[in-house]
């Protein structure tokens, strides 16, 4: 038999755990290290198979047992018995590889986590953010249009705000992984993740106050714009960290305008404009700020 | 054999495996410099990566060369003051470097659980 199987060389193996070769002597095992990672490299063994390859005598099988521990996992299961008592016992590489394996892969997506944590997201793209804001002009029109007592129609009302609010989400979160993609390369899924985890709380309040108003209060639901409105600075504001840090002022934009709205108290804040205005300059300056730092930061990960 | 050794040719190649950012001590410097991208002073990263004076001046210069960082000295309070600070192309290349890692490790990891996975279908077969 070579020394080198399953390209793993025998000197290098040796080097990994050396303390075998010299617990356990050449001429009691033979070619102990490069017959073991052909034996059980890929597809583990019985331990009668391990013996008899390694020309091991049954007596000295205590001591590579001890010795191999660490390296390789040995089985006794009822499953996995086989019918003559000596094949009871079975062995394969796994244990200390796997975990070293795992921790490795654990450490790379640590670095990748905290470098992705320090780096301004780059996935919103300016010119969605004022789609998304022509999105709301033009539900506005169309809520002016069919929707004229709103107060009396509240789910025409809604079906107008959520498809619009539907629709742009989606277009943000297409964009977001395209541009991702494109600008953070090998950390896009990991500032993707982040930045939904920032925004997707208030998103959630906001459909899940929609409920509750809309189904058990629903002579307050003329509260809604204001709250969303509020809501949506919310979402803004946490993900102000990870942006530019000029994006805190359409933050403040959102939340004035749904402290107004909310402060009309009646119906009136169903008014098509009181979103309109709102949402579609709000996304305007969005994009303002992120096409601003994009020609700053142009070049950057 | 020869057709699929061809059809998956360069497959363990890992060309993005950096031999400039794979030394270990390089390695802590440029994930330091990464988490923190204002950039960081020499006694920083001094302590961050606990090496000496010596070792990290020749660590550094050696990234520099490599366009991956860029070094500004100045003085605050009349005292001289070294700050380093990741180049794009260096964030580019530290990122790719990571990918390609995570690769080898994936690879590795598939290897040794098909390994195990054949070993307890290879009783069972044998069992029945």
């Amino acid at each position: 038999m070579t020394s080198q199987v399953v390209g793993l060389k025998r000197d290098e193996f040796l080097s990994d755990e050396g303390r075998h070769q010299r617990r356990l002597p050449e001429s009691t095992v033979g070619h102990c290290p490069s017959r073991l990672a052909l034996l059980l490299g890929r597809a583990g063994c019985s331990l009668l198979v391990v013996r008899r390859a390694l020309r091991v005598r049954k007596r000295a099988q205590p001591v590579c047992l001890e010795s191999w521990g660490a390296n390789f996992r040995l089985i006794q299961s009822d499953d996995l018995a086989l019918d003559k008592p000596q094949n009871t016992e079975y062995f394969t590489m796994q244990s200390k590889a796997m975990t070293d394996l795992q921790k490795a892969l654990g450490d790379i997506s640590s670095i990748k986590r905290q470098v992705a944590r320090s780096t301004e997201f780059r996935g919103y793209g300016s010119a969605t953010m004022a789609g998304t804001a022509g999105f709301a002009l033009l539900a506005a029109l169309a809520q002016g249009a069919w929707v004229r007592e709103p107060a009396k129609h509240i789910s025409e009302y809604l079906t107008i705000w959520i498809w619009t609010a539907l629709v742009s989400a989606a277009l943000i979160g297409l964009q977001m992984q395209t541009r991702s993609r494109r600008m953070h390369s090998g950390l896009a899924d990991e500032m993707i993740r982040i930045a939904v985890e920032q925004f997707l709380p208030a998103a959630c309040v906001g459909a899940l106050i929609t409920v509750v108003l809309v189904r058990y209060v629903a002579d307050a639901a003329w509260m809604l714009p204001g709250l969303w409105q509020i809501i949506f600075s919310l979402g803004v504001f946490s993900s102000c960290r990870f942006l530019p840090r000029q994006m805190a002022i359409p933050g403040v934009w959102y939340l004035i305008t749904g402290l107004i709205c909310t402060s009309l108290g009646n119906s009136r804040a169903l008014s098509p404009w009181a979103m309109g205005i709102a949402f579609g300059l709000g996304q305007l300056l969005v994009a303002a700020v992120l096409f601003f730092n994009a020609q700053e930061g142009r070049g950057e990960i | 054999v020869k057709s699929k050794a061809a059809s998956s040719e360069g497959r363990f190649a890992y060309e993005g495996l950096d031999r400039v950012i794979h030394e270990r001590a390089r390695l802590s410097v440029l994930t330091s410099l990464m988490t923190n991208p204002k950039g960081l002073t020499f006694n920083d990263l001094k302590q961050l990566c606990s090496l000496t004076d010596g070792n990290l001046s020749r660590h550094l210069r050696v990234l520099e060369q490599e366009e991956m960082l860029e070094i500004a000295k100045g003085h605050e309070r009349n005292r001289p003051l070294t700050v380093c600070r990741m180049t794009v192309a260096g964030r580019k290349r530290f990122l790719e470097y990571l990918t390609t890692l995570e690769q080898v490790v994936r690879d590795a990891e598939q290897v040794t659980d098909e390994g195990s996975l054949t070993a307890v279908r290879r009783l069972a077969v044998s069992r029945a």
